[in-house]
C-alpha cells in the first residue's frame, strides 16, 4: 500500500499556500525491493561507475563513499529506471580528501526517482556534485552537506530539462559549521510543455563559521505555455563575519540573446532548443566522461526531439 | 577575512520618549480574553450595525477553527486569555487639540504629530488604546471631496455603504488567524476616500499610541483611492515598554483604483514586549501604482509582510523596507506581490540589520500567475549582522507560472566593511561614528523615500541604535 513519504523540507518553513514547505511522495515502502548496498573507499585510480537498474515497481539502493585523509575520488552514479527507484548516497570525506559525486538521470518518461544524498565532510576536504537531469521521468532529489572540518567546500552543479508533465522537486542544504568554509550552488535549466520544478537552495552560517562564504545562482529558462517554477534560495545565517549571496534569474529567452541568434541566421525555436540543451550538455562536459554525455545525447535527441 | 575581530559595544536604543507612560484612567477597560460574551459586550459598547455584530461574532468562530501559524517567529508569549481587547480612553474623539485631555495630548506632543500636522500633513488621526481621539482634516482638502474620518464614524454614517462593500473584503477573517481575530474584535483605524482625479500633494497620517498595559490595538485602515487620484499616507505607532506582552493585530486594506497611485509609508517603533502581528494588502487595478515604504524599528514579535495584488493590467508595486533588530527582537518581515494582470511590475528592495541578539528574517513571495503575461518582477535584499550573537535569515519564495516574465532575485548577507570603516576614520571619524554612518548609509534606500521630517527621525532612530562606546 502506497503511503506519503515526507521529503525535501525547508530547514525553515514558510507560508504553506506557496507548497515548498515540504513534498509529500507517495511511496510504496512494504513492496520496495532492497537492491542492496555497495561502499566505495578511496583512493581510487580510476572512476567508479554505478549503474543502478530499477527492479519491480518500487526499489532502493545505497551507495556508500568512503574517502580517508588525503585521498580521492570520482563516482558515477547513472539512474536508470522505468517505475520507481529510491538511491541513497552517504558520502564521508575525510580531511584534505576530495570526492567528485556525478549523478545523471536516464530515467523514462511514468517513472519516478527519489535520490537521497547525504556528506559530511572534515577539514580542508572537497565535494563536488553534478546532477545531470537528463532522463524523462520525474525526478525528486534531497541533498545535503555538512561543512564541518575548517576550509571544507562543496561545490554543486545542477543541471536539468523538464518536458511533457515532469516533475523535477530538489532540495539541497548546505550546513557551514567549520571556519572559512565555502559552497557555491549553480542550478540551472530549462522548463517545456506542462513541466513543473521546484527548487529549494539553502546555505545555513552556523554559528562559529567566520570568514566562510556562500554562493547560490539559479537560472531558468521558462519555454512551455503550462510550465511551473518555483525557486527557493534560503540564507541562514548565525555568524557575523561572512559572505553570503543568492540570485535567480527566471524568464523566456531575453531579447538581448535572441538577437545574438538571429543576427547569426538562428530562428527563436532553434535557440531555444539550444539553450535547453546547453546546461546539460555542460555539465556533461565537465563530468569528463563520454558516456556521460552519451547518455545525455540519447535522452536529448537531435534538436528537433528536445 | 580574519577569523576574530575587536568588537564594538553598541547600545540599545534611548527610547525615553516612547516610553513615557501615562496613568490609565480610562473610560472603560474589558475584562481579558476572548469569549464570544466579550466580542458580543464590545460589539454593544460600540454601537455596531447588526452586520458588524454578526461579522465579529463569525470572525470568533473562524479564530477559534484556526491553528496557529507552523512557520515564522514563536509567538509562545502571547497569550490572548492575558489580553484586554478593548481599552477606550476617557475622552470622546475631539477635531481640536486643545480639547484632548491634558496627558494624551502631552504624549502627541512628544512625538511630534501636532507639530507635524502644522508643518507638513493634510490630515491627522491620533488613536491611543482602542478608540481614535484625534481626527482632523484640512479644510481645503475636505472641500475637493477627500474623506479622512474614524472607522466607526464612517461605518455608521455617509459612507456606511462603502464601508459594507469593502470591510475585510481583501484580508478575509478566513486569511490568517490574526486576521480572524481582527474581524472579531477591531476597533478604531481610518478610513479615507479620496476622489476621482483628485490629487493630495502633502500626506494624511495617522498615528496610533498604545499606552494600556496587556492591551491590544486592532484597528482598521481602509482607504480607496479613485480612479486617476493621489495620496501619500503615513502611518506611525509606538507604546510604552511594559514586562507583560502587548499585542497589535491591526489591518490595512487599501483599493487603488484605475491609473491611481498610493504611497503607504510606516515607521513602526512598538516598544519590545509588543507582538506585532499586523495584516496588510494593497489591491491594486489597470494602470495603478501602490509604493510601500516600511521602517520597521520596535516590537518584541513582528511579522509583517505588506502584499499587493496587481488586479489590473500595466499595475505595478514598488515595497522599500528597513528592519532594525536589535536585543530581545524577533523581526519577520518582508512583502508578497501576486501579478494577475498582464504587463504588471514589481520592486523589492529591502535592508535588514541585526544587533545584540536581534533576529532579523527577512519573507517575501513572488507569484506569477498564468495569465500574467509581461511580468516583471526585482527583488533586492540585503543584510547587515553586527555580531555573532545576532541572526539574520533570508527567505524568498519565487512561483512562476507563465513563460513570458522576466524575474529577478538577489540576496546579500555581510557585515560592516572593515576598510569601509578604516576609510573613515582615518578621515577623522570615530569608530562609532563612521559604524552609524554606514548603518544610515545601508539604510537610505528607505529614508530617502520618506518626507524629510520622518527621515530625518528615522536617521535618528539609527543613530541612536548605533550609539554605544567602543571596547
Amino acid at each position: 500500500m502506497k503511503e506519503n513519504i515526507i521529503i525535501n523540507q525547508l530547514p525553515t518553513r514558510t507560508w504553506n499556500r506557496l507548497g515548498v514547505n515540504e513534498t509529500a511522495l507517495p511511496w510504496n515502502i512494504a513492496e520496495t525491493t532492497d537492491l542492496g548496498s555497495d561502499t566505495v573507499t578511496a583512493p581510487q585510480a580510476e572512476p567508479v561507475r554505478f549503474d543502478i537498474q530499477g527492479e519491480g515497481d518500487y526499489s532502493c539502493r545505497t551507495i556508500q563513499i568512503e574517502a580517508p585523509a588525503k585521498t580521492s575520488v570520482t563516482v558515477f552514479e547513472i539512474f536508470h529506471a522505468d517505475r520507481a527507484l529510491a538511491v541513497d548516497t552517504k558520502i564521508t570525506a575525510g580531511e584534505s580528501s576530495v570526492v567528485r559525486l556525478i549523478q545523471i538521470s536516464d530515467t523514462e518518461e511514468g517513472s519516478t526517482l527519489k535520490n537521497h544524498m547525504e556528506s559530511d565532510c572534515e577539514a580542508n576536504s572537497r565535494i563536488e556534485l553534478i546532477q545531470i537531469i537528463a532522463g524523462k521521468g520525474d525526478f525528486y532529489s534531497d541533498s545535503y552537506c555538512a561543512l564541518r572540518g575548517d576550509g571544507s567546500s562543496l561545490k554543486a552543479d545542477i543541471g536539468y530539462l523538464g518536458r511533457k508533465e515532469q516533475i523535477i522537486d530538489l532540495n539541497l542544504v548546505v550546513d557551514q559549521f567549520g571556519k572559512k568554509t565555502e559552497s557555491e550552488i549553480n542550478a540551472s535549466g530549462a522548463l517545456k510543455d506542462s513541466a513543473r520544478k521546484i527548487f529549494r537552495g539553502t546555505i545555513d552560517f552556523k554559528k562559529g563559521s567566520a570568514g566562510s562564504v556562500g554562493n547560490e545562482q539559479e537560472t531558468v529558462l521558462m519555454l512551455g505555455d503550462d510550465v511551473s517554477n518555483k525557486t527557493v534560495p534560503l540564507i541562514l545565517c548565525a555568524e557575523e563575519n561572512v559572505v553570503g549571496n543568492h540570485g535567480a534569474t527566471i524568464g523566456s529567452l531575453d531579447d538581448e540573446t535572441l538577437f545574438y541568434f538571429e543576427s547569426r541566421g538562428i530562428g527563436k525555436e532553434t535557440a531555444e532548443d539550444i539553450l535547453a540543451r546547453a546546461a546539460l550538455e555542460r555539465l556533461a562536459r565537465a563530468a569528463g566522461d563520454s558516456e556521460a554525455l552519451a547518455i545525455v545525447e540519447k535522452q536529448l535527441g537531435g534538436t528537433e526531439n528536445v | 577575512m580574519a577569523d576574530t575581530k575587536e568588537k564594538s559595544y553598541v547600545e540599545d536604543i534611548d527610547r525615553s520618549v516612547y516610553d513615557i507612560r501615562d496613568e490609565e484612567h480610562d473610560a472603560y477597560r474589558m475584562q481579558e480574553g476572548l469569549t464570544p460574551a466579550i466580542v458580543d459586550q464590545l460589539s454593544k459598547e460600540k454601537n455596531d450595525p447588526v452586520w458588524m455584530q454578526q461579522f465579529r461574532l463569525q470572525s470568533l468562530q473562524i479564530y477559534n477553527e484556526m491553528p496557529l501559524p507552523d512557520w515564522g517567529p514563536s509567538i509562545e508569549g502571547l497569550d490572548i486569555d492575558h489580553i484586554a481587547t478593548y481599552v477606550r480612553p476617557n475622552t470622546k474623539m475631539q477635531n481640536d487639540w486643545k480639547n484632548v485631555p491634558q496627558d494624551i495630548k502631552d504624549t502627541f506632543e512628544r512625538l511630534g504629530i501636532p507639530k507635524a500636522e502644522r508643518k507638513s500633513l493634510a490630515g491627522v488621526g491620533a488613536q491611543y488604546d482602542s478608540e481614535l481621539v484625534y481626527h482632523n482634516v484640512r479644510d481645503e482638502v475636505a472641500a475637493e471631496g477627500v474623506v479622512y474620518t474614524d472607522m466607526e464614524s464612517a461605518l455608521k454614517g455617509e459612507y456606511a455603504d462603502m464601508v459594507h462593500k469593502y470591510f475585510m473584503k481583501l484580508v478575509t477573517p478566513h486569511d490568517h488567524k490574526f486576521a480572524a481575530l481582527h474581524g472579531a474584535v477591531w476597533s478604531g483605524g481610518s478610513f479615507v476616500y479620496v476622489p476621482k482625479g483628485v490629487h493630495l500633494s502633502i500626506p494624511l497620517q495617522s498615528y496610533f499610541r498604545l499606552n494600556a498595559k496587556g492591551a491590544g490595538q486592532f484597528e482598521h485602515t481602509l482607504i480607496i483611492v479613485d480612479e486617476g487620484a493621489s495620496l501619500h499616507f503615513i502611518e506611525g505607532c509606538s507604546a510604552p515598554k511594559y514586562n507583560v506582552a502587548n499585542l497589535h493585530a491591526g489591518c490595512v486594506e487599501l483599493f487603488v483604483k484605475k491609473n491611481a497611485h498610493l504611497r503607504y509609508s510606516t515607521i513602526e517603533n512598538w516598544s519590545k514586549n509588543m507582538y506585532n502581528l499586523n495584516t496588510k494588502r494593497a489591491l491594486v487595478e489597470e494602470g495603478g501604482t501602490i509604493e510601500w515604504v516600511s521602517g520597521s524599528f520596535g516590537s518584541h514579535v513582528g511579522c509583517l509582510y505588506p502584499m499587493s495584488i496587481l488586479k489590473g493590467d500595466n499595475s505595478r508595486m514598488e515595497f522599500t523596507g528597513v528592519t532594525f533588530a536589535g536585543a530581545g527582537q524577533n523581526l519577520d518581515t518582508g512583502a508578497k506581490v501576486v501579478h494577475a494582470g498582464k504587463n504588471t511590475s514589481s520592486y523589492m528592495n529591502t535592508r535588514s540589520i541585526s544587533k545584540s541578539g536581534g533576529i532579523s528574517t527577512f519573507r517575501s513571495s513572488v507569484v506569477v500567475e498564468k495569465n500574467a503575461s509581461g511580468a516583471k518582477s526585482s527583488v533586492s535584499c540585503q543584510s547587515l549582522m553586527l555580531d555573532s550573537e545576532s541572526r539574520s535569515d533570508t527567505i524568498p519564495a519565487m512561483d512562476i507560472r507563465t513563460k513570458d516574465a522576466s524575474i529577478g532575485h538577489e540576496a546579500k548577507i555581510g557585515s560592516i566593511s572593515d576598510d569601509a570603516v578604516f576609510y573613515l576614520m582615518s578621515r577623522g571619524m570615530s569608530e562609532e561614528d563612521a559604524r552609524a554612518l554606514i548603518v544610515s548609509g545601508f539604510a537610505d534606500n528607505v529614508s530617502k523615500e520618506l518626507p524629510l521630517e520622518y527621515a530625518v527621525e528615522m536617521n535618528n532612530l539609527i543613530r541612536l541604535e548605533m550609539k554605544g562606546s567602543i571596547g
